[in-house]
């Protein structure tokens, strides 16, 4: 998913290393899920037989159902059948490549699709999932939490607490000894070394979407790989990163993208349904804006709109 | 001679044995040597009181003021720092 994978624990130190290498083996065996990357991904087998029911694994029909939960609930905001759309912008090559040889070129062929997810069928006895016809997904962002949390979950039977990142994507279990919350670092979104400040948060979810990590060039024109459903393109949004503060890690993941596709118009009408997160989103300016419960996992003041 | 000399040594027996009882009375009847007593505390005159003549403090009007920052935490160990930036 060409993320980096943090992981964190306390503990006895053996304990904590067996622990690291059953959560890595936890997030090894998703990735090959999960990717769209690879050819034979179970994923990948999905998307090629859209219009017809695919038996899936438990942890995909899991997946799927609850994105299709949260594309439901925000009212398609959430989408991951865009991954045709994605395409059409470039991103049709995993991240390495497109820095690597550049990005696809311009089209149109692919990009059929999105907004259909929500006709997915499920069969819960067959453990069975239609997509639409002509409809494939990118589970890319919400793999990534789900993993982040099962991870720390399976890590937490090895340690006192623990956490686990993946790419953006943090879920922690308990809490550090001797302290009442982890630090988290919320990067600069215009120089991923720096830090605006630090979160203090507890057990739970925090995730971060940012314009300004996947970024290409193509046909000379600036893209990312936030997709905006309601267009079909990339974002265009006043923010440059939004984080969330969830329960769960698909949650805060799953949020943070619709908060920042949203915008300052919107995003605060989109976070009043969810009394459970917190958003902080971070403008061209650094200036830090946020739902009002913000400041109580901010060291530093900050702009509320 | 004998008598003189026997007479000589019951003078200076005398004299010795009265001054023994002699200075014996003498310090027994003197008064006791001073001992070391502590002075007596100074006497605390309570200052007038003028409560009724104040009025009570003003509080500072309050300005608004930052978030506090949260007190440092200790721990046992090296502390984790996770980051959260998107990717």
């Amino acid at each position: 998913m060409n993320s980096n994978i943090v992981m964190a624990a306390e503990g006895d130190p053996r304990k904590v290393t067996r622990g690291f290498e059953e959560a890595t083996k936890l997030i090894e065996i998703g990735e090959a899920r999960f990717s769209r990357f690879l050819e034979d991904s179970e994923l990948s087998v999905l998307n090629r037989e859209s219009g017809e029911w695919v038996s899936v694994s438990t942890e995909m029909y899991e997946l799927i159902h609850e994105a299709y939960r949260f594309a439901s609930e925000t009212a398609g905001r959430f989408d991951p059948s865009v991954l045709g759309a994605l395409e059409d912008a470039g991103y049709d090559r995993s991240m390495d490549e497109i820095r690597a040889r550049g990005a696809g070129p311009s089209t149109s062929r692919r990009s059929r699709g999105h907004g259909e997810f929500l006709a997915t069928e499920f069969d819960p006895p067959t453990s069975a999932i239609r997509l639409p016809s002509g409809v494939r997904v990118d589970l890319g962002g919400i793999a990534k939490g789900w993993l982040a949390e099962r991870a720390a979950r399976v890590l937490a039977g090895f340690s006192t607490a623990c956490a686990v990142s993946a790419g953006g994507d943090l879920f922690a279990v308990g809490l550090p000894a001797g302290d009442s919350a982890w630090d988290v670092a919320l990067e600069d979104p215009r120089d991923e070394r720096e830090s605006l400040t630090t979160l203090r948060v507890g057990p739970g979810a925090v995730a971060t979407s940012s314009v300004t990590k996947r970024r290409w060039h193509q046909d000379g024109r600036a893209r990312h790989h936030l997709i905006d459903p309601r267009t079909g393109l990339p974002a265009e949004s006043a923010w440059l990163s939004v984080t969330v503060i969830a329960p769960h890690a698909t949650t805060a993941e799953v949020y943070a993208k619709c908060l920042l596709i949203a915008g300052p118009g919107e995003a605060e009408k989109i976070a009043a349904r969810r009394k459970d997160i917190t958003f902080i989103a971070v403008d061209g300016q650094a200036k830090l804006w946020g739902s009002s419960n913000a400041r109580e996992f901010l060291n530093e003041a900050f702009k509320y709109a | 001679m004998k008598s003189l000399l026997y007479s000589l040594r019951v003078l200076i027996a005398a004299g010795s044995l009265g001054g023994f009882f002699g200075g014996w009375a003498l310090f027994a009847h003197s008064g006791k040597p001073a001992a070391a007593v502590p002075e007596p505390p100074a006497q605390v005159v309570p200052a007038p009181s003028q409560s009724q003549d104040l009025s009570p403090l003003s509080l500072p009007q309050l300005q608004p003021v930052q978030p506090l920052q949260p007190l440092p935490s200790f721990s046992s160990g090296p502390r984790m720092r996770l980051r959260t930036g998107g990717s």
